[in-house]
């Protein structure tokens, strides 16, 4: 009943409905594509780096030079740990998410016919699994034994790896990882001790598996002297960034310190261009919502007052003002999903566009309820204070000014 | 006749001051997000060098294996090994030509309890200064005979020499880079190209201050400063000779005259490949040739989440355009009676067509002058962002006047549709009715 009412009023005033309809479809379009943009990056800054992340603190450094310099990296590392607070120190490379990484497509057979994809190296002096946190879930970790010095192009020469789970079960799916061997080069081969549930890279990009890494033994090497990490009780970060810092520049004047801090700061900082991102597009969304529900309040107002007698007759043949109410409630719900469904046209053209000219991932469909649900629901927020002030026009109108 | 347009406009806007707020408020919003990321998006592909961009020119070849290679679509690598950078370099087919690594200098001041610090660097040869028209405050670069005779030189960019020597002329004067002493013998004056195009695929960012040290890329060498980025091709023996390892890390430039030398260097560089090809070096024919603009092009200098904003800036400008039209259109509407008024006193449809027009690019400037503020504010937020490029976000005087023009021209736009319905509208009708 309400509708047909309605649809018979609509082509009344076709162009201003129209102009509504499209708005709500720009609208629909930009919400579902900044909705989709704000979940990606929110999900890639959710990532678990596998590692106990709120007891890590770093210090970057120039590192020590030349080869035979690599002592004072032993230097280091025992004043480092008699630091009050300091359950452990190492000195790596590869810290998840540290915005650099060495990759490499290791082979998995000696002839080098069978390639892997890419795996980030990270490496480390003795214990520092247990410094960063990692659990062994299968195998043994690394014995003092397996620590060795690297090559002329630093890859370590200790024949053992340690992976993560997910790798290993890329490599190997449904057999037993441990023993399994691969290989960085035709003479250099590694054989798998054992497993860790999850380490990430320390450079994330579209092509990398994230967690796709391989653990190597190093012993303090020139090569890796750059990066000094430690294992301290969250309420002492602070202070023992502050102490670590000041106690390498001690021992060594020339020494260059180019960044240190907690591993969580660290981390907010890796993702601080998508968090940006996701807020100026989210602050784009509200601003945009606002303007288009300012849109149809205005133009519901307008209507309202254009209306009034007609609504007064209706009042005075027995409308209810839940009826006038409703009248204008199902008008801005047709308009709006009549803006909704054009709207998926466009964002469906859109996308294929974009997708075919740039190498962006496809829109999911399911993003359109979301998209609709909040249009239907600014478009009737936005009609509410309207039609209440026309569900209270008196029926006495309709006798007035004829 | 203007001035009682004006007139009638300011106080029909009065008239309905919520919607008239309404109107400027959701144009300045649009027209600050359109501003805003039209500014970055012009700032990051501008053009980095626009007295000499056309004449300078980047070869490419590609030294990879057969696999993979399909003839005519395979672009050729970006960076070049040493062997070829140097043969191009040495073959002078250009009226100038550079090769170039970046790299990190540490620099240790002099003064007492200065602690030492890492400076962007760039290894170089002895174009580069005159190809890239960098200017010097004080002395000038090197020769070529100094870079073969690896001179223990160097030349400082502006900001550092303040540093260091407080703007003082310190030609003659030595600094120590990754401890060697190197004798300055020239400052540059500021020059930060942006997007530093010389260095687009050499590792490091794209926007930002500039270099800080160039010195002679065999003197770097010999000091064993290794480059930024270096991509391998095949297996490595040793990672510290890169001189003689299939391994690319240097970039090339040159400067052509004319298109009959840009049309002479294509014909030199493909006859180097054959030539490459025939000693067996080579299983790649293609090569490349583009110039400064085409090359950054090329390369997508302008990251994706730039133009992403600015396309939703402009779908946002849209919806506020829609929403102005949607509002000028209700008044208009709403107005009927006092047009079917001024029709039936003499007004002709042009007048009441412009009458409106007023109205709607008074609302215009409005939301400009407004949405000047947003884009103000728009672009603090900006230099607050960790982009490389977001200390150079600033509103110039050309995007300034832009703003006007946008808000101008997005408010006529949406007073057309409105202002064409008011004038055909019949006045005999609206009369009646009022």
């Amino acid at each position: 009943m309400q509708i047909r009412h309605v649809l018979a009023a609509l082509p009344r005033h076709k162009l201003v409905c129209l102009l509504v309809v499209f708005e709500i479809a720009v609208a629909f379009a930009i919400l579902c594509n900044a909705a989709f943009i704000i979940n990606q990056r929110v999900q890639l800054m959710r990532i678990d780096t596998g590692i106990a992340e709120d007891q890590l603190v770093f210090v970057r450094t120039d590192g020590v030079g030349a080869d035979e310099n690599a002592h004072l990296i032993t230097r280091n590392l025992i004043a480092l740990r008699g630091l009050a607070g300091v359950k452990s120190a190492v000195a790596m490379f590869g810290l998840p998410l540290e915005n650099m990484s060495i990759n490499f497509k290791p082979w998995l057979t000696a002839d080098m016919k069978t390639r892997a994809p890419s795996v980030g190296m990270v490496a480390g002096t003795p214990g520092y699994l247990d410094t960063l946190g990692l659990k062994i879930v299968q195998g043994r970790g690394f014995a003092d034994a397996d620590y060795d010095g690297v090559d002329q192009t630093s890859k370590p020469l200790s024949p053992v790896v340690i992976v993560p789970l997910e790798l290993a079960e890329r490599l190997w799916p449904g057999q037993n990882p441990i023993g399994q061997k691969i290989w960085r080069s035709p003479t250099r081969s590694y054989t798998v001790i054992g497993v860790v549930q999850r380490i990430v890279r320390g450079y994330l990009r579209e092509d990398f598996v994230p967690g796709y890494t391989a653990l190597f033994a190093v012993k303090p090497v020139a090569a890796y002297s750059g990066l000094y990490v430690m294992r301290v009780a969250p309420q002492d970060r602070e202070r023992l960034v502050r102490e670590s810092a000041e106690l390498l520049m001690r021992l060594d004047p020339d020494m260059l310190i180019d960044a240190k801090g907690n591993y969580v700061d660290m981390r907010a900082d890796y993702f601080r261009q998508d968090a940006s991102l996701a807020w100026l597009l989210l602050a784009v969304c509200v601003a945009m919502l606002l303007v288009t529900a300012m849109g149809i309040a205005g133009l519901a107002n307008f209507w309202v007052q254009q209306r009034r007698r007609q609504i007064g007759i209706r009042r005075a043949l027995g409308a209810t003002r839940g009826d006038i109410l409703r009248y204008f409630q199902a008008e801005n719900f047709l308009i709006v999903s009549g803006g909704i469904v054009l709207g998926m046209l466009l964002t469906l053209a859109l996308n294929l566009l974009l997708t075919m000219h740039y190498e962006l991932p496809r829109l999911p469909v399911a993003y359109f309820p979301i998209g609709a649900v909040v249009l239907w629901l600014i478009g009737q927020i936005a009609v509410l204070g309207p039609a209440l002030r026309a569900a209270a026009v008196p029926p006495v109108v309709a006798t007035r000014s004829v | 006749m203007f001035a009682y347009y004006l007139e009638l406009a300011l106080r029909s806007l009065k008239r309905n001051r919520v919607l008239t707020a309404l109107m400027v408020m959701a144009l300045a919003l649009g027209i600050g997000a359109t501003i805003t990321t039209l500014t970055v998006l012009r700032l990051l592909s501008g053009d980095p060098l626009p007295q000499k961009s056309a004449r300078l020119f980047y070869p490419q070849i590609d030294p990879n294996a057969k696999e993979g290679y399909i003839e005519g679509q395979t672009k050729p690598d970006s960076i070049m090994t040493y062997v070829d950078a140097m043969n191009l370099l040495q073959a002078h087919r250009g009226t100038h030509q550079a090769v170039m690594a970046l790299t990190q200098a540490k620099v240790m001041p002099k003064q007492a309890n200065a602690r030492p610090f890492f400076s962007d660097a760039v290894m170089t040869t002895a174009d580069f200064f005159a190809m890239f028209d960098a200017p010097f405050q004080y002395g000038g670069g090197w020769t070529a005979a100094d870079d073969d005779g690896r001179a223990q030189l160097v030349v400082i960019a502006g900001f550092l020499n303040d540093k260091l020597f407080a703007g003082a002329n310190s030609v003659g004067r030595m600094i120590r880079v990754n401890d060697q002493d190197l004798r300055i013998v020239g400052v540059l004056k500021p020059w930060a190209p942006q997007p530093r195009f010389y260095a687009q695929d050499l590792g490091g960012r794209s926007y930002g201050d500039g270099d800080a040290v160039f010195l002679p890329l065999q003197t770097a060498r010999a000091m064993e400063m290794g480059p930024q980025d270096i991509e391998c091709y095949a297996a490595v023996p040793d990672i510290k000779h890169i001189e003689t390892a299939p391994c690319e890390w240097l970039g090339v430039w040159v400067e052509l005259n004319g298109n009959e030398a840009v049309a002479g260097y294509k014909t030199f560089l493909d006859g180097y490949v054959k030539q490459q090809v025939a000693l067996g070096r080579f299983q790649r024919t293609e090569t490349s040739l583009l110039d400064l603009m085409g090359w950054l092009r090329q390369e997508q200098v302008v990251p994706d989440d730039v133009r992403l904003q600015a396309g939703l800036a402009f779908g946002f400008l849209l919806i506020c355009v829609v929403n102005t039209v949607g509002l000028l259109l209700a008044k208009c509407l709403r107005r009927s009676g006092e047009i079917g008024v001024r029709r039936a006193l003499g007004a002709t449809r042009r007048e009441i067509f412009t009458q409106f027009m007023v109205e709607a690019g008074i609302v215009g400037l409005a939301g400009g002058v407004l949405g000047l503020l947003f884009a103000e504010l728009g672009l603090l937020g900006i230099r607050h962002q960790p982009a490389q490029y977001a200390s150079l976000a600033h509103l110039d005087f050309e995007m300034f006047l832009f703003t006007f023009v946008v808000a101008l021209v997005a408010s006529l736009i949406a007073g057309i549709l409105p202002a064409w319905r008011a004038c055909v509208l019949a006045p005999a009708p609206q009369l009646k009715a009022a």
